[in-house]
């Protein structure tokens, strides 16, 4: 899943241990996450959005959210 | 590149409990021969071995927790794929057994074989994510 922690990351200047430190997380964990071949669990993706002040879509996705086929997604 | 490293769950509290395990195996096995199969210190002392494996289990489950996130997620995939493959083995070598191939004891074979295609498993999988 295509996210933007390196940029985010990068724009505070922090080194991928920084981040990994903030996260409780290795710097592996955080490493594979950036370069988006591992998306990290609920939690982690929360955490991530929490110290990046944002909300979890607007870190990770870029807007491929669909809703799923075959299912009335009309409201109300 | 940076190396992930989801061996360390394997830290010196696992290692002392799998060779203390592994004693209690080897001296069991020794001390269940004095007595008659199917005697109540045999089943007994078998019970003790099925004990000390499913501690074993414990401890490294335990200790596999304790890693980060993406090091547990290795070694899940991995277990899950390699108890496929052992559920495949064992269930496939009995159709050949039938065939007229030799028998495996499973009960010997089948721990040491789990370990290594996990640990192979676990290496194969880290590299993904390297």
């Amino acid at each position: 899943m295509k996210n933007s922690v390196r940029e985010l990351r990068a724009a505070r200047s922090w080194s991928q241990g920084d981040l990994a430190e903030k996260l409780a997380v290795s710097r592996q964990t955080v490493n594979a996450i950036e370069t988006e071949k591992y998306d990290p669990s609920l939690p982690l993706a929360l955490k991530i959005a929490r110290l990046f002040s944002l909300r979890v879509e607007e870190i990770f996705g870029s807007g491929e959210v669909r809703a799923p086929r075959g299912r009335d997604t009309k409201q109300g | 590149m940076s190396a992930i490293r989801p061996f360390r769950c394997f830290d010196s509290r696992v290692i002392v409990a799998s060779l203390g395990v592994a004693a209690w195996l080897i001296v069991s096995s020794w001390l269940s021969r004095m007595f008659a199969p199917a005697s109540g210190a045999r089943v007994l002392l078998a019970l003790g071995q099925v004990g000390a494996l499913a501690l074993l289990v414990f401890a490294i489950r335990r200790s596999i927790t304790q890693l980060d996130e993406l090091a547990q997620h290795i070694h899940y995939q991995a277990l899950a794929v390699v108890a496929a493959v052992m559920v495949t083995a064992i269930a496939g070598w009995a159709f050949l057994e039938r065939a007229g191939l030799p028998a495996i004891d499973w009960s010997v074979y089948a721990a040491p074989a789990f370990t290594l295609a996990w640990a192979v498993g676990v290496m194969w999988i880290a590299r993904r994510y390297e």
